[in-house]
């Protein structure tokens, strides 16, 4: 029994996947690290929000819950590959325009995923570390020190890499 | 490390028009197949209705805990069922964890016909549950007129929706009233049928095969940390009538 009978009808959701499905990917892309997993990892975020036709205040409410079950989804997943021991990432050059960019993104992907989020979430996405910490149900003096960590960890890979 | 430079790595990163043709096919199947469940659960009779009627009594603003309410899941078994008699104190005490104040008859002539201990739960926007907990549903008729009693107990702390309609000693009864609107799937709401659903005048539900119309009134208490509500649907009973309901079986304890 739902709560709200607000249905998404067929063309709020067209609209709702135009309007927010390729950020969803890149967040989902930066948790999991695989084009096939995070295509997966959306479809399933929208299919949970038809499921719960949840009740948004405006757009950026929309926009939080939905970057809150996309990042739910990925943990899960995460944890599911833990458990089997999969992995399968994607070749990061094939997807990247310069090997810059790509060193950037491998970086990136090689840091643990709680800070992956939270990098991908303030610096991609544009989130205070107070509406991150509303998204990720955290504090926000647990987001700024995560994103604190996860700088130094960019920082010394980065100059490892360099030295190299 | 710049991250000017993994923005825009991340910025060509894009769902193909397959991928994204194909996460559109799945979001209509699952419209259609809710679509399918919602006119179930309106054609499963009168207990999932009242269901929803009782979450409407609650307002989704408020939930202190933990975040927003997604939704309020019901059900019971078959051997939940309570027939004419209310069971024994240790009975419901045994099933729900703790003992309401119910009664089998009130003096404008309700007598009850059944009902049933109901499992329940609040579930947060992204469906994570939030608590569980027990409560009793019983209806009540007189001369084919039928009412219902709610007993819950719950931690999760909202706003009561409705204008204070009386205080006995330190309970406070809330009467609430609004019109529940039962529309068949793929009906499209009017700007008026928008506007009032906005107010929260009309609550809609998809799935009846005709647009139906019902006039919900409600007394809602708490005493104990148990929240009562008595709820009546196209009701011939008067709010006074409804409220003197509610003292009479508070005065009963």
């Amino acid at each position: 029994m739902l709560f709200s009978s607000a249905r998404p009808s067929g063309d709020e959701l067209e609209e709702t996947v135009n309007t927010y499905s390729e950020a969803l990917f890149r967040l989902c892309f930066t948790m999991l690290g695989c084009r096939a997993d995070a295509e997966d990892a959306v479809s399933d975020c929208i299919v949970r929000y038809i499921e719960r036709s949840p009740q948004f205040r405006d757009a950026e409410h929309k926009k939080a819950w939905l970057f809150r079950v996309a990042s739910n989804i990925c943990r899960d997943r995460l944890r599911e590959r833990a458990r089997h021991k999969l992995i399968a990432l994607d070749d990061i050059s094939e997807l990247c325009a310069s090997s810059e960019e790509g060193r950037a993104l491998e970086l990136l992907l090689g840091l643990n995923e709680k800070y992956r989020e939270v990098i991908h979430l303030h610096y991609i996405v544009g989130y205070s570390t107070a509406e991150i910490a509303a998204i990720m149900h955290i504090s926000p003096a647990a987001v700024r020190k995560r994103l604190q960590y996860a700088r130094e960890q960019l920082k010394n890979e980065y100059r490892k890499e360099s030295e190299e | 490390m710049n991250f000017d430079t993994l923005a825009s790595a991340t910025a060509h990163l894009t769902l193909s028009p397959e991928a994204r043709a194909r996460i559109l096919e799945r979001g209509r199947a699952q419209i259609n197949k809710r679509a399918a469940a919602n006119a179930a659960s309106v054609r499963i009779g009168r207990t999932a209705v009242l269901a929803v009627v009782l979450a409407m009594l609650i307002s989704v603003t408020a939930c202190a805990t933990s975040g927003k309410l997604g939704s309020w899941n019901s059900f019971s078994f078959f051997t939940d069922k309570i027939s004419r008699s209310l069971p024994s104190d240790a009975c419901i005490e045994r099933r729900l964890g703790y003992l309401p104040e119910l009664t089998e008859d009130f003096s404008n002539g309700f007598s009850l016909i059944g009902g049933s201990f109901i499992h329940n739960s609040f579930t947060g926007e992204a469906g994570e549950i939030l608590e569980k907990f027990m409560g009793i549903q019983l209806e009540y008729e007189r001369d084919g007129e039928r009412l219902n009693l709610f007993a819950n107990l719950y931690k999760t702390r909202f706003e009561p929706r409705g204008e204070t309609a009386a205080i006995i000693g330190e309970i406070e009864l809330r009467y609430h009233s609004y019109t529940g609107k039962f529309v068949p799937l793929g009906y499209e709401l009017t700007a008026q049928d928008k506007a009032a659903e906005k107010s929260g005048e009309v609550i809609f539900s998809y799935g009846t095969d005709e647009v139906e119309l019902h006039r919900i009134q409600s007394v809602c208490w708490e005493k104990g940390g148990v929240s009562y509500c008595l709820m009546q649907t196209d009701s011939s009973l008067s709010r006074e009538e409804l409220i003197n309901m509610a003292q009479e079986l508070l005065n009963q304890y």
